[in-house]
């Protein structure tokens, strides 16, 4: 979607819907943004032509943070470890130091596969809002991936939940929206702004029956 | 038959799990790599094609250092 008609879309619906104003300073958000309104140059497969992207949300960073801590943790051992062989008065010879040093790349290397695997998970495990749907793309394991999606109008009820104190701080919870009979639960985990994301799916929809007739 | 108990040192039994864990860990590199080729291509933005060089590069970092460790490991 390009990014006049971006605007020409807030625009020609500013007055009608609260959702546009609440999202409207989130157009600018860079592609590596976990809350992002009508992102350009993105797309998924199967988009319609007339079909355009409201939101394209994320997990909240600070979700993040344990991962974060335990990488620095990890990097840390083997810059532990060395003093303590030390203190330790522990002589290594020349075949041992080969073999920790092996270890000890090998360590660093697994270090880096947790925060890549990481990266790729809070990339991929997307939510998006459409103007005809919400998609949820979970990216849970190495082995699996489901794309999950429903129609706009087969929505009965949506509610948002904010727990616990980074939560607050951060401003972060998970959506939860209840298609038709038969279908299951979506749930849009740990998302920035619950409450904007809540609005804008409810407006969507008021806004889709009322086309609908 | 002193070679043949020479071979069961903690020492070997800590290279052979080493290598065991060098291959699961490079087969899971590579079938990320292709993971990750499929979810770039269902959500498609301006930096899908960056992360799905990063796999590739990650690949290639864990097959390079599996490499590298596996001839430390047997000094």
């Amino acid at each position: 979607m390009s990014t006049n008609s971006s605007a020409a879309t807030l625009r020609s619906a500013k007055s009608l819907k609260s959702y546009l104003a609440r999202i409207s300073d989130a157009t600018k958000a860079k592609s590596l943004a976990s809350f992002a309104a009508f992102p350009e140059k993105t797309g998924f497969t199967g988009q319609d032509r007339d079909e355009h992207i409201v939101l394209l949300l994320r997990q909240h960073p600070a979700v993040y943070i344990p991962q974060v801590l335990i990488v620095i943790g990890m990097l840390l051992i083997p810059l532990l470890i060395l003093p303590l062989l030390k203190l330790l008065e522990v002589d290594l010879g020349a075949g041992d130091a080969f073999f920790g040093l092996g270890i000890v790349i090998l360590w660093i290397m697994i270090a880096v596969s947790f925060v890549m695997v990481n990266f790729f998970k809070w990339f991929f495990n997307v939510y998006i809002v459409t103007t005809q749907r919400i998609i949820d793309i979970d990216f849970d394991n190495l082995f699996s991936h489901r794309v999950s999606e429903a129609q706009l109008e087969k929505i009965e009820d949506v509610s948002h939940t904010s727990v616990g104190m980074w939560a607050v701080i951060f401003d972060y919870g998970s959506v939860y929206i209840q298609t038709a009979a038969e279908q299951r639960e979506f749930e849009f985990t740990n998302v920035p702004r619950p409450r904007d994301v809540q609005d804008t799916i409810n407006d969507l929809l008021e806004l889709k029956q009322s086309a609908n007739g | 038959m002193d070679s043949t108990i020479d071979l069961f040192t903690i020492k070997n039994s800590f290279r052979l799990l080493i290598f065991v864990l060098l291959f699961g860990y490079t087969m899971f590199s590579l079938v990320l790599m292709f993971r990750i080729k499929i979810l770039a291509e269902t959500l498609e933005t301006d930096k899908s094609a960056v992360v799905n060089f990063l796999a590739k590069l990650h690949f290639l970092m864990v097959l390079v250092g599996s490499i590298i460790v596996g001839i430390l490991i047997m000094f």
